[in-house]
């Protein structure tokens, strides 16, 4: 239960489709999202398979809680082979398109092959359609999208998909937008979505999604939800987190905090709330990870603030189930076509801002609308930029190289041009456009170590000298350079010890110098991250949810709710290793060799900051995934071993393990 | 004396307190008093956040034996 036990698979190149039946022993093995499409991409994915190639699999998954009634359920993703990291890739998103997929009647939509021509895929109760997208090609994604509700809306509005410019010029570090301004940004999946020609996809509807014990989830929302609600506003003005921020980079010990208290900040301001903290604690990279805070002093920072940015908030933005609302709908009346706009989230904040020493709040909303319409990852779009100036300051480029542009730390100008040379793949922005790590092979005259990534993806806006468990995640996870998955900040958070015993409980007031060492102790709260973020991929449950803790959002009550499996929580933790471990696999099978996978030098502290919160951190990161991947039952190469495959029920994944599977084909 | 457990910022932590947050308080306490063991008083705990077990609680609320109580809480992510 939860899942509708039945995937879509379309195939661009003749225009054909299949639903198909999944045997419900699939989904007791690996629930469903990216459990669900980390099984079928490593049974479908031809190894070394060309991520631009028609034979990709673009997937897009709904979680198992999504539509049961769980608060914070709301996340889909978009998963595929990512061609700007060759590794496995996805993206993960939310708005309104998550239930949308299970209304459909499918738990997954697969997609191989490429058509001839632009197209789109209409998916409602009476049938499933290939459209032409000619007249949407060259579109924006906010205007695709509102074309195509109008074109598609019946009782309501659809949900709907698409990419942008970026997307259609197969960008590398192009996302999948929906809801005027979200974007599954990640991985280059924007840029798979263009190589197979296909624009959106618009999904209409209406049918029941089963729950094994709806009062049940209703019950732990219910308590949930009372607790968010009864959470007193936050009094202090946003310079207070300036200040905490000052002196939690003095503090040389570690805290457990609640999550549960977050809610009230995150209301308030959304995830830009964190930003001054970020910043003066060590958690926000500066200078293309070569500065610090004092590059990005009080003057600066202020004129970013939360407060700044919530005045220009019209409405709250709320996600499919979400209580929170940590979004924003924002009216800015001189930015033209751009006057109403998504709020800019942390990562966009930040890597606009301190990253490339931008004070100017006004270019910030601009890039931010201009790259979601785009549907261009602002992450690695920054890193990217950010790279570009530091290759100017040096020398490396020039003017000329540039069509004439000067490129500046601090310059939004200039910035935003680069920007949309980027999407245009105009000029330099050809190069740039594929990520900063392709740049730099491009470029080279050792402009290598100025482009901060792992494994070919810009690294986000949380730095691993501050809390090295980031450092670590970015460098062993299967989807390199992700910064949703684990710190020891997020360990202390998901308080995962009061449900599984075996896992030990995060001490406060001990030593943050016990972060940086390659210890047993710091890999299997790594592993416990892994693991218990892929079952929350699995259910389709929010960060922002989960980060208050499972003794306030409890996913595994949420998972047996909704599945009514039995499973204890530490059977659910094991399903996540097997998840993680078979992401590892499909990396392997694809020719990955884990150790390249590592982050950036200088993010690691090489060479190290003279100056900052970070000054002197350096982090061995090289020892931390050894001991990672000894504690996941992996190889000194990063190689899941037979007998960890043995163990988790994953030696011959291609093997028909579950019986027949049931096929439908029909002719689109 | 009754036995709580407190979640804060390490610029709270003091003796009070073992390195798993418990503390130890009389019996018959209120939310007030648990601050003032954290150094946090008027006029500062009249605006910091806090709650009990997951909810909001006025300051004169009394404290059982086990709750959880957890103090100005600034999670960065996402």
């Amino acid at each position: 239960m939860g899942y509708i036990g039945k995937i879509l698979k379309i195939n661009l190149d003749d225009g054909n489709y299949e639903e198909q039946k999944i045997p419900d022993g699939v989904y007791r093995k690996y629930l469903s999202g990216i459990g669900l499409a980390s099984y079928y991409l490593s049974r479908e994915m031809k190894p070394f398979c060309d991520p631009m190639g028609p034979d990709n699999i673009l997937g897009f998954v709904s979680g198992i809680c999504t539509g049961s009634g769980a608060l914070f359920s709301g996340r889909w993703m978009a998963v595929c082979k990512s061609p700007l990291t060759g590794t496995w890739g996805d993206a993960n998103c939310g708005g309104n398109f998550a239930p949308a997929i299970k209304k459909c009647g499918y738990d997954a939509i697969f997609i191989t092959g490429k058509s001839d021509s632009p197209v789109y895929v209409y998916i409602g109760n009476h049938g499933i359609t290939l459209e032409s997208a000619e007249k949407l090609w060259g579109k924006d994604s906010v205007e695709t999208e509102e074309i195509l509700k109008e074109k598609h809306y019946l009782k309501k509005d659809p949900a709907v998909v698409c990419i942008g410019k970026a997307g259609e010029n197969l960008s590398l570090i192009s996302g999948i937008c929906n809801d005027g301004g979200r974007i599954a940004a990640r991985s280059g999946v924007g840029a798979v979505m263009g190589s197979k020609n296909l624009k959106a996809l618009v999904l209409d509807g209406y049918r029941p999604v089963k729950t094994f014990d709806r009062k049940r989830v209703r019950e732990h929302s219910k308590i949930l939800g009372g607790k968010i609600r009864s959470q007193k506003d936050f009094m202090f003005p946003d310079i207070a987190l300036k200040v905490f921020g000052k002196l939690d980079a003095k503090t040389k010990n570690t805290s457990v905090m609640d999550g549960m208290l977050t809610t009230s900040v995150m209301k308030k301001w959304g995830t830009t709330g964190s930003i001054n903290l970020s910043l003066e604690n060590g958690d926000a990279p500066v200078k293309n990870w070569k500065g610090s805070n004092r590059d990005f002093h009080g003057l600066k920072s202020l004129k970013i603030s939360p407060g700044k940015i919530a005045k220009r908030e019209e409405s709250k933005y709320h996600c499919y189930s979400c209580p929170l609302g940590c979004g924003g709908i924002c009216k800015i009346d001189d930015l033209g076509e751009y006057s109403r706009t998504h709020k800019p989230e942390y990562e966009t904040l930040n890597s606009f801002g301190p990253l490339l020493l931008n004070d100017d709040l006004d270019s910030i909303f601009k890039i931010n609308e201009l790259l979601n319409r785009a549907g261009m990852d602002t992450i690695s779009a920054a890193g990217t930029v950010a790279y570009a100036v530091e290759c100017f300051e040096k020398g490396i480029i020039t003017e000329k190289d540039m069509d004439g542009l000067i490129l500046k730390w601090g310059d939004s100008k200039s910035i935003i041009e680069l920007l949309e040379k980027m999407i245009n793949r105009e000029g330099i922005g050809d190069i740039l456009a594929d990520g900063s790590k392709k740049a730099s092979q491009i470029i080279g005259k050792g402009s290598e170590k100025f482009a901060v990534h792992a494994g070919g993806q810009e690294l986000p806006a949380h730095d691993g000298r501050h809390d090295p468990g980031y450092a670590l995640h970015y460098s062993v996870e299967p989807t390199p350079g992700r910064h949703t998955i684990g710190s020891y900040q997020y360990y202390g958070s998901f308080q995962l010890w009061r449900e599984v015993k075996s896992l030990p409980e995060a001490k406060a007031g001990t030593p943050k110098s016990g972060m940086y060492v390659a210890s047993e102790n710091n890999a299997i709260m790594s592993k416990a991250c892994s693991e218990y973020k892929m079952l929350c991929d699995c259910a389709g449950l929010c960060l922002f949810g989960i980060m208050m803790g499972v003794q306030h959002l409890n996913t595994f009550e949420y998972l047996e709710a909704a599945t009514g499996f039995g499973y204890s929580p530490q059977e659910y933790m094991e399903i996540g290793h097997r998840i993680q471990t078979l992401r590892q696999l499909f990396n392997i099978k694809q020719g990955i060799k884990p150790a390249e996978m590592i982050q950036a030098k200088r993010a690691s502290g090489d060479p190290e900051l003279e100056i900052g919160p970070n000054k002197n951190k350096k982090i061995h990161i090289e020892e931390m995934a050894k001991k990672y991947w000894e504690i996941m039952g992996w190889d000194e190469n990063g190689t899941p071993k037979p007998e960890t495959l043995e163990a988790l029920g994953i030696e011959d994944i291609s093997a028909d393990e579950f019986g027949e599977e049931e096929v439908e084909e029909y002719e689109l | 004396m009754i036995k709580i457990k407190i979640f804060c910022p390490a610029i709270f932590h003091n003796e009070s307190m073992d390195e798993y947050g418990n503390m130890a308080i009389e019996d018959g306490a209120c939310l007030k008093d648990v601050l003032k063991k954290l150094n946090i008083k008027w006029p500062l705990n009249k605006f910091i956040n806090y709650n009990v077990n997951g909810f909001s609680a006025p300051l004169d609320q009394i404290i059982k034996d086990g709750d959880e109580i957890a103090v100005f809480s600034v999670i960065s992510g996402g």
